[in-house]
């Protein structure tokens, strides 16, 4: 033994927070009650375009229990929130209304029916104005602006080669337009924040949120404060999925500055129908991709026109269509590839980050194209992959070319080894049988989008147990456990003896923003590195008590051990209590950097992000003829992850990616009709139950990522889209018609068996 | 705003007839949602759901009685119970709503697509209506008029449900899809009740309803007409599939398109056909 080879990290470990939260000892937001708190109840416009002529409280005012109401010019900053630029969402609404969820007016009251009943109260004058409700009336000669700037949000270019003159030369070409649809995150928990007045010229915002320093940057701002005065404290958070920024913000806001008015605590808990009509959605999408290939199934060109409808606010389009760009030719070696990417607003809820950002669209459009390519080559479809996967030192879309940790070939291998599941005898003929497949890659950490830093801290206290602080958040993905991992794993202690503390802006050093699947990745790296000089410094003083080199000692299961004899060892927490009294450091703060992204912004070509994962999936499904109902026989995802950090977590992350992967393609639907949604209730959006939970088996390959910790990449986001884009895949072949649509329904399927649109099965009958 | 708790019917009848425009609950997971939505304003709410004698389940010689405030957990797990009931009850929404929600409030909610209603349509139930003046029955089929209106009466309350004892000698089942498998409406939904004769298998007696395929839940007579004294084989059960759509009156909502409601109606007749039959063995179908 030296301590060489990893103890914690890769074992299956629980959830380190997994106890209080299913047994409801844990609290959220909302189970807060302070002495004097107040409720806060947004009214919203409820009409998805207009002028705001005013807002008159007084009738709001004379119901009972109402305290206050706050407009526009009550907010004392510059009412404007945005996650990145162009800022161009206002908290509550000044003179245009842009989409019906918008908020025009903030009451609060000292019970929530109360709030509710003077937003209802209130003379509220919009002067209606006809909405704009396709991408095509937004983006149509002389139609009328949603913003100043005019109705793109964002557009860019990918241009390498020239995959004109390529698909001009292509001996085969497929081509078509792949359609999909807004979702909702769906959270378990829907939005919702508390503001408290501290009394000392602070306040203090406890949140269900994803990034607390975008609340605390953004609140100071509008209200008008330095941004210490504000400390955002993230509570235990049901599910974010890229869902609580804006409007974590948004909401925030609105309570701060309620709470300062008041000199009360105020709370603002969405219900589902302010979640689902108020919150960002994930942006639907209309792609058209062209690809040429050889004869042999060489992929030569891909071209490729991406339209983001990112309803009335940018939110996160820009780095959406960013995203969907540079991940739209797929995972694989294409020589000559074009991709245009545009993000159009409309008069419909705003649109911006969920869960794989853009490429679980992307992933759809190209992995049918995938399909479609192989049948007129007829070519096996995982075979048509295999020949242009992306492998070591081959250049992606953006010409960016990874030396190690490109691990598709290794996970359409694992898939091709699983037998298929066999068919049943099935004497009625009433069901049909297919299976889908897709390839994916999704980069991980933020990359092109924006600065990439984590700065962690690691402290050790006298009875050798550590404290780990960041400001990336837990929000059920499960990274408190894999930092806990890594510092236990460094500092040879007992995984039970560290505690991963909750984030709260006074405490953490900023570390960016919660998303693209870069927790484990450059969170991770951060812990193990403020871990490690921790250790330096602990080693520094278990070398003079041990009295020889610090080269000599290594430290395991909470005791400082002698490489040569391991039986003379000190408990690590004598070393901590000797460090304490001699001042060696017992906490460090340290950062995690990536490697700056360096790419031309015409072409996008260069180094993009620091790693890719890429994942293969298999997916066998059943069809009931007569109902159009499909059950998933098995669902296969094999990831590269580079290194599994817990097991346990990694099957939940894959396993809950994929069920809303499966959601996206097969179920949910806003049904909106002239810019109202109609369906803003889990009665009636159909996001899945427990009950069609899918088979998902997660598979591994673990090609070792450089710039990850023990060569670890992240994996939150990846299932989404390679699942969604098997499904599909998986309905075609069953019925031997492609579907260019997400979702595809039961009803969908139903209709193109009895239109005689499929070619499998169709009902002779119907 | 008041909130009673009546511990007896006539207790309960007393405060209906003092508060006319109070509303009734028990487990509230169809009024909540209402009230919320600012769809239903009651001045106070009648709390049924501590009434012993309307949360029992019993038998008199003739008749299976069920209490208008047995929840739809105690339908699902009583054994004396139809199958086409006990199906129905068990696929209302979760656990959590099911152990509150309660068979009279499905009832009274009239919601075209009550999981419970095709059932007792099929089982000929009789609903006793008592009000301070006066009590009447009322069979199931005359209940339901439109979508949420029924022929309860201002001061009256849904105090049992019955149903002939000789419905417990046939079969019966139910089938219902829905956007997802748990936790869901139905877009459509079947129960069935019937008898075969013991050699030949032919159908002697049938009843066929649906729910969620017109304003109220709607027995398909000429079906019914149609089946009996055949024999459930494929020939019959394509046959059942293809006309049943055409006997309906449904619309297209944002759960489910006119269309799609008439192409899953035969399937679904079929399906609680088989599940009917399927337990005693008596399922002719294959795998259909």
């Amino acid at each position: 033994m030296t301590g060489k080879e990893l103890r914690i990290v890769g074992r299956r470990v629980r959830k380190v927070d997994g106890i209080e939260l299913v047994t409801g000892q844990a609290k959220f937001t909302a189970d807060m009650k302070l002495p004097g708190m107040l409720y806060g109840f947004a009214r919203r416009a409820g009409q998805p375009a207009g002028k705001l002529e005013g807002v008159k409280k007084d009738e709001a005012l004379k119901i009972p229990g109402v305290v206050d109401v706050l407009t526009a010019e009550d907010l004392p900053g510059p009412n404007l929130i945005g996650v990145l630029p162009p800022f161009d969402q206002p908290v509550l609404a000044t003179g245009d209304i842009r989409y019906a969820g918008e908020s025009v007016a903030f009451v609060v009251a000292e019970t929530r029916e109360a709030a509710k009943r003077g937003a209802a109260a209130l003379d509220v004058r919009i002067t209606e104005v006809p909405p704009i409700l396709t991408v095509d009336e937004a983006l149509g000669d002389g139609a009328r602006k949603i913003h100043e700037n005019g109705n793109i949000t964002f557009s860019r270019k990918l241009i390498k080669g020239d995959a004109d003159k390529a698909l001009a030369e292509a001996p085969v070409v497929v081509e078509n337009t792949y359609e999909t649809s807004f979702q909702d995150h769906a959270y378990l928990e829907p939005e919702t924040d508390l503001a408290v007045p501290g009394g000392d010229g602070r306040i203090t915002v406890y949140a269900s949120c994803q990034s607390p320093f975008h609340l605390r940057g953004l609140i100071a701002a509008n209200l008008s404060v330095p941004a210490g005065r504000v400390k955002v404290v993230q509570s235990n958070t049901g599910g974010s999925f890229g869902g609580k920024d804006d409007v974590a913000v948004e909401i925030g806001i609105l309570a701060a500055a309620a709470a300062l008015r008041t000199g009360r605590p105020v709370l603002v808990a969405h219900e589902r129908g302010e979640s689902m009509v108020g919150s960002n959605l994930r942006h639907a999408s209309r792609i058209t991709i062209t690809t040429g290939a050889t004869k042999e199934g060489k992929i030569v060109a891909r071209k490729i026109k991406i339209i983001l409808d990112g309803g009335a606010y940018a939110s996160e389009s820009p780095f959406v269509v960013m995203k969907a760009l540079i991940h739209a030719a797929g995972p694989y070696l294409i020589p000559h590839v074009f991709v245009e990417s545009t993000a159009v607003y409309t008069n419909k809820t705003y649109a911006g980050a969920f869960r794989g950002f853009g490429v679980p669209q992307v992933t759809f459009a190209s992995e049918s194209q995938m399909d479609e390519l192989a049948a007129k080559l007829g070519m096996n479809p995982l075979t048509l992959r295999k020949i242009n996967a992306l492998r070591p030192g081959d250049a992606t879309a953006t010409g960016q070319v990874f030396k190690q940790s490109v691990g598709l070939l290794q996970a359409i291998e694992i898939l091709e080894k699983e037998r298929l599941p066999e068919k049943p005898e099935d004497p009625s003929d009433r069901y049909l049988y297919g299976t889908g497949h897709s390839c994916m890659l999704q980069g991980i950490s933020n990359g092109a989008e924006g600065v990439d830093v984590v700065g962690a801290t690691v402290q050790v206290s006298q009875d050798g147990s550590a404290l780990v602080g960041l400001g990336l958040t837990e929000l059920g993905q499960g990274s408190r456990t894999v930092y806990a991992q890594i510092a236990a794993e460094e500092l040879g202690i007992p995984l039970e003896t560290v505690t991963v503390r909750q984030v709260d802006t006074d405490s953490v050093h900023d570390s960016g923003p919660t998303v693209a699947s870069r927790s484990t990745t450059v969170g991770g790296m951060a812990v193990l590195k403020a871990a490690r000089e921790v250790k330096e410094s602990l080693l520094d003083m278990a070398a003079l008590m041990l009295q020889t080199d610090k080269k000599e000692i290594y430290f395991q299961d909470g005791f400082a051990i002698l490489s040569k004899n391991p039986d003379a060892r000190i408990p690590l927490r004598e070393v901590a209590t000797a460090a304490y009294w001699t001042g060696h450091p017992l906490m460090h703060l340290a950062f995690s950097k990536a490697p700056e992204a360096k790419y031309d912004h015409d072409t996008h070509q260069g180094s993009i992000y620091i790693a890719y994962n890429f994942g293969a999936h298999r997916m066998s499904i059943r069809i009931d003829r007569w109902t159009g109902e499909v059950r998933v026989l098995e669902h296969l995802a094999a990831h590269d992850v580079g290194k599994v950090i817990n097991p346990v977590g990694l099957e939940g992350q894959v396993e809950g990616g994929s069920l809303i992967g499966y959601g996206y393609a097969h179920m949910e639907k806003i049904e909106e009709s002239r810019g109202i949604i109609r369906n803003a209730n889990f009665a009636d959006y159909a996001v899945p139950s427990i009950k069609d939970r899918i088979p998902t088996r997660t598979l591994v390959v673990e090609e070792a990522n450089p710039t990850g910790p023990y060569g670890a990449k992240g994996v939150g986001e990846p299932p989404v889209a390679a699942t969604a884009a098997c499904f599909a895949n998986a309905v075609s072949d069953a019925l031997g018609v492609r579907f260019t649509r997400l979702p595809v329904t039961r009803q969908d399927i139903l209709r193109a068996l009895q239109s005689g649109a499929a070619t499998h099965g169709g009902d002779k009958n119907g | 705003m008041y909130y009673c708790i009546p511990r007896t019917v006539n207790e309960a009848l007393q405060t209906v007839a003092e508060h006319p425009a109070g509303a009734f609950i028990a487990g509230g997971t169809d009024l909540m949602i209402l009230i919320s939505e600012g769809l239903k304003k009651p001045d106070g709410l009648i709390d049924l759901s501590r009434i012993e004698d309307l949360r029992a389940i019993r038998k008199d010689e003739k008749f299976l009685i069920l209490g208008s405030a047995v929840t739809m957990r105690q339908l699902a797990r009583h054994e004396d119970i139809p199958l086409c009931l006990r199906m129905g009850a068990s696929q209302v929404g979760s656990p959590q709503i099911r152990s509150v929600a309660t068979l009279g409030g499905n009832i009274c909610n009239a919601s075209p697509c009550g999981d419970t209603l095709p059932g007792l349509l099929v089982l000929d139930a009789e609903f006793l209506l008592k009000s301070l003046k006066e009590e009447r029955r009322v069979k199931a089929k005359d209940f339901f008029l439109s979508p949420k209106k029924t022929a309860l009466r201002t001061g009256e309350i849904l105090v049992e449900v019955r149903f002939p004892l000789i419905k417990l000698t046939g079969s019966s089942g139910f089938a219902k899809i829905g956007q997802r498998r748990g936790q869901v409406i139905s877009q459509v939904n079947a129960a069935v009740w019937c008898t075969l004769e013991k050699e030949s298998g032919v159908l002697s007696d049938l009843r066929i309803a649906a729910g969620s395929v017109a304003p109220v839940p709607l027995e398909l007579t000429a079906l019914e007409e149609k089946l009996l004294g055949k024999v459930l084989d494929d020939e019959t059960i394509e046959g059942v599939r293809q006309v049943a759509g055409e006997l309906i009156a449904p619309i297209t909502d944002v759960r489910a398109t006119e269309e799609y409601r008439r192409a899953v109606m035969g399937s679904l007749i079929v399906d609680a056909l088989r599940s009917a039959l399927e337990a005693s063995g008596r399922w002719k179908g294959g795998n259909k």
